[in-house]
């Protein structure tokens, strides 16, 4: 038991290079809670920024890859509501930026309680969709 | 993977390749138990942790063919296990996460310190559990109890891989608020 709770108070990585924590700091520097991650192309941060969930991935060389923000479903931009609203009720929500451009990660849940992943961009037009 | 794990896989592949059904009762009897009791973490109700056991192993007998041994088969079984409460729980509660976190906002987030649990017991933590939505205590305890990959806990929760490692984040905070809020004066 003591171990199941071990694992919510730490992290699963240590060795960050410096560029990347210098990036980090830099970046979020109200960031708390953080975790660190070996990720496929650098290094993953999971933390808690301005009282939101937040995702970033950093190159080798501490340059910010991607950056993933767990934002609230009432915050949710106008042209993506008209757009989802007859689909279905949005169980999540989350930007991304990945190198600059912008989309948005919904899962919607429909009438017949099936989930569905949709990639939006900012002007409401989906890129993608699959069921979860 | 273990011994344990290949003695498993052994089972699953006389059952697909060789027709011996009869052999899933070994599996049955090894983690009948572990199953029901998950499901009676999750739903709090005995008979009905008896009834989703039950269904469970069902659905697992008929999923077997898609089971492709990336992990052992016990993950594979417990990830069923907690889809299939979890669904239960979102059609019967009719309690959506996105409303009842929009209700149950963490009025703050701390940092975390190893000392935090250093007085935590079984029966304290059971009660943080259970004061936190079932979702996010089927995330903590897929987890940090059975060892299942973010992979296929967002498989078995249906939300993305991103969702899971964010809601992950909240679940923890959460029980950290809950202990320090709960915890004996010292």
């Amino acid at each position: 038991m003591k171990d199941f709770l071990r694992h919510i108070t730490t992290g699963s990585l240590n060795e960050i290079p410096e560029s990347v924590l210098d990036a980090f700091k830099n970046e979020f520097p109200e960031a708390i809670n953080t975790e660190w991650y070996k990720a496929a192309d650098g290094f993953e941060a999971v933390f808690h920024d301005e009282g939101i969930e937040k995702i970033a991935i950093f190159g080798d060389q501490g340059t910010i890859l991607i950056l993933e923000e767990n934002l609230s479903v009432d915050s949710i931009p106008l042209a993506i509501a008209d757009l989802v609203r007859d689909m279905g009720k949005i169980m999540n929500y989350i930007r991304v930026n990945n190198k600059g451009v912008v989309t948005f990660e919904l899962i919607l849940r429909d009438r017949n309680w099936h989930r569905h992943l949709l990639e939006v961009s900012p002007e409401g037009v989906v890129l993608n969709k699959r069921r979860l | 993977m273990g011994d344990n794990a290949f003695r498993d896989e052994e089972i699953i592949r006389s059952i697909l390749r060789e027709g011996m059904s009869h052999k899933y009762s070994i599996l049955y009897k090894k983690y009948y138990q572990r199953v029901l009791d998950k499901c009676y973490t999750m739903v709090k109700n005995k008979e009905k942790a008896r009834e989703l056991a039950q269904e469970i192993f069902a659905k697992a007998f008929e999923m077997l063919g898609t089971f492709q041994g990336r992990s052992s088969f016990s993950s594979w079984l417990y990830s069923i296990t907690y889809n299939h409460c979890i669904d239960y729980l979102r059609i019967q509660k009719k309690i959506s996460y996105p409303d009842w976190d929009r209700d149950n906002v963490l009025p703050d987030i701390f940092e975390p310190v190893e000392e935090d649990f250093s007085e935590t017991d079984y029966d304290m933590l059971m009660k943080i559990l259970d004061k936190i939505h079932p979702e996010e205590k089927a995330l903590l305890l897929m987890k940090y109890q059975d060892g299942i990959s973010i992979h296929n806990i967002s498989t078995a929760l249906r939300i993305s891989e991103s969702a899971a490692k964010m809601r992950l984040k909240r679940a923890k905070a959460r029980v950290l608020y809950l202990y320090r809020e709960m915890k004996p004066e010292g």
